[in-house]
């Protein structure tokens, strides 16, 4: 593949910071439209994973991104972040938070808080939440963030989500074939880079690959869903074992990519559409994923479902049996992996992988 | 026409095996310990299994290899996964087993099975010590017993004293206590074996566990453990004259298939 991050440095011609306040996120259901209309500049916290001074508050059987993302606020945090919104997504994150604004004291912070359930009063409070997020990111950082704002702003980050789905409509092309895990780490780029630069980049990705001729790729067809997953070398590896990848319903994957519909009330479409997004497994109704799981392997045409959580993760740990049950009435196999977040593949991960592919090639494929 | 020699080497974390299949059945096999080098261990194990017969490398038509250390060894046509290789080798041995419950030196693993011998479904414990070769090791030291007279020394005993902790560390300093105590030997071999079949038991919940069970791996040849699991089960369990060979031939069997162009 052509180096997708060769291009994008090319691009940019000045570093972060010079693009406006930069402001921390680690959920995907914070809308960043808000932040770039604004002038703000996203960025995704995704701590190196280590977390030797965390070690001495939580013992190891803590969630390991909360682990490292302390170790990090610990270690003196983001020097370059003038502010940080979280979500109190689950309690390992609002005590982060807290711990955050204790130990780094970032002069703006903000705790938006996200219903678990989608109903049109769940719909109106989040829409309210929005508000609330613009005008205190309007006071502190002596901003206007207007309507016209938004509106540009949507139609950009728009703009990235169908060019990831002409890209994902591009893999097998070009040499080496894009696959699922170089989408992933096309989408970890775009978490520290200006979105107007991202989209320069992802076009002009997209020019050099369309020439080639359509290639497509021959394993087994596997939807991967999960938590947060550090890098993508547990992809890589499916892909490498020659298993294909055609969805990663993950919070680091494509798990977002559909556009946000017309509107004349922008905070409005933004809390409808990432509210009514792929869900979480955070979220309250597991029905309605494991439906829109079903949904995503007839129109892939995928043959097996690998599930990915992130150790500790009880809102992952707790739902994978039923949804495991859920998909083998249906005929389709699950392989369930428990893993750490330190961005390598164990010995471990590679046997089951390896073996539930072999299982595919035999009685599924 | 010369006869097919079709070879399947298991690299496991503890030991490894060779095993020599022809067209017939098993030629011959061999088992040695891994060590800190797992391609020497192949070497030597290939070697040792084709002096027995009196063949040399020249003969051999197609080697697949298995186990943890399957990528360290260059000389195989072909590197699968022990998962698959158990299930093959067990059904092989045992044409109507649907489950394999196998527990090796460094992990414990449960896997389904079809009419085939294909794996419909598997789950596998390698984070800790404990349902494990490994564990029964520490506490054969630690009651200052060998280890292959665990087995028998468990079935004397009337009752397993109850083992509360199965971290391998904390259930060492248990069985100290234990026979400070005055608990006797047997009944707290007989209590580990129970300890160690429960957790294979509850893992193996998981999966949808059909008759026949074979067993393989290193532990099975421990008379103990398979009575404590047949009780747990309920269910008729197979063990195969040598369990530590069921995955290199497993191997081998995928062996033949590829040189005979099924694979």
């Amino acid at each position: 593949m052509v180096s997708f991050k060769g291009i994008l440095n090319n691009l940019k011609q000045y570093p972060l910071e010079q693009g406006g306040p930069i402001i921390g996120w680690t959920c995907t259901y914070l809308p960043l439209e808000i932040l770039e209309a604004g002038g703000l500049q996203p960025y995704r916290i995704i701590p190196e994973p280590t977390s030797e001074r965390a070690d001495s508050y939580l013992d190891p059987n803590f969630c390991p991104f909360i682990r490292a993302s302390l170790g990090k606020v610990l270690g003196g945090g983001y020097p370059s972040l003038s502010g940080i919104v979280l979500l109190n997504t689950c309690d390992g994150m609002r005590r982060l938070f807290d711990a955050w604004r204790f130990y780094c004291a970032p002069s703006f912070s903000f705790l938006l808080d996200l219903p678990r359930v989608i109903t049109p009063s769940s719909l109106a409070y989040f829409r309210e939440r929005l508000q609330e997020l613009k005008e205190e990111l309007e006071r502190h950082f002596e901003v206007q963030i207007t309507q016209d704002a938004l509106v540009e702003a949507i139609e950009e980050a728009n703009l990235t989500r169908s060019l990831i789905q002409r890209l994902l409509l591009l893999k097998g092309r070009g040499d080496p074939p894009l696959q699922e895990a170089d989408i992933m780490d096309i989408l970890a780029e775009g978490w520290g880079s200006p979105r107007k630069i991202f989209n320069e980049a992802l076009q002009r990705l997209v020019k050099e690959l369309e020439p080639h001729p359509p290639a497509p790729l021959n394993g087994p067809k596997l939807l991967v869903t999960g938590s947060l997953l550090e890098g993508s070398s547990l992809i890589r590896l499916v892909e490498e074992l020659a298993g294909e990848v055609v969805v990663s319903d993950l919070c680091t994957g494509g798990r977002f990519l559909e556009e946000v519909p017309p509107f004349s009330n922008p905070l409005g479409a933004l809390s409808e559409a990432y509210l009514n997004k792929p869900l979480c497994a955070r979220m309250w109704d597991t029905q309605r994923r494991i439906a829109n799981i079903k949904a995503e392997i007839s129109r892939t045409g995928a043959q097996a479902l690998i599930y990915f959580a992130l150790k500790f993760c009880d809102p992952y740990l707790y739902e994978a049996p039923v949804l495991k049950e859920a998909l083998q009435e249906i005929g389709i196999p699950v392989l369930f992996i428990e893993g750490e977040y330190t961005g390598k593949v164990s010995g471990g991960v590679r046997t089951r992988v390896q073996a539930f592919l072999e299982m595919l090639e035999r009685d599924y494929g | 026409m010369d006869q097919g020699i079709y070879v399947g080497i298991d690299i496991g974390s503890l030991s490894s095996e060779a095993v020599l299949l022809g067209d017939e059945g098993v030629l011959a096999y061999s088992i040695t310990n891994t060590g800190a080098n797992p391609r020497r261990a192949a070497d030597r194990c290939l070697e040792d299994a084709l002096a027995k017969v009196g063949l040399d490398e020249g003969a051999i038509s197609q080697i697949v290899a298995t186990g943890y250390g399957r990528i360290r060894v260059p000389f195989a046509s072909r590197q699968m996964t022990e998962i698959t290789c158990h299930a093959r080798g067990a059904h092989f041995l045992f044409p109507r087993t649907r489950t394999v419950i196998d527990i090796g030196g460094q992990d414990s693993k449960v896997i389904t099975l079809n009419a085939h011998g294909a794996v419909t479904d598997f789950v596998m414990n390698d984070k800790c010590a404990a349902g494990t070769g490994r564990f029964l090791e520490v506490m054969a030291d630690a009651l200052e017993t060998e280890l292959v007279d665990m087995g028998r020394k468990s079935l004397q005993a009337k009752r397993g004293v109850p083992i509360s902790s199965m971290c391998t560390v904390f259930a060492e300093s248990e069985v100290i206590s234990l026979i400070a105590e005055g608990y006797k030997e047997e009944e707290i071999i007989r209590g580990l074996h129970e300890a160690i079949s429960k957790r294979i038991f509850r893992m193996a919940k998981r999966l949808r566990v059909q008759e026949e069970i074979a067993l393989s791996g290193g532990v099975a040849k421990n008379q103990g453990i398979a009575e404590a699991l047949k009780a747990l089960f309920r269910k008729r369990i197979n063990i195969p004259p040598e369990p530590q060979i069921v995955g290199a031939l497993g191997a081998a069997l995928y062996a033949r298939d590829m040189a005979l162009g099924k694979g």
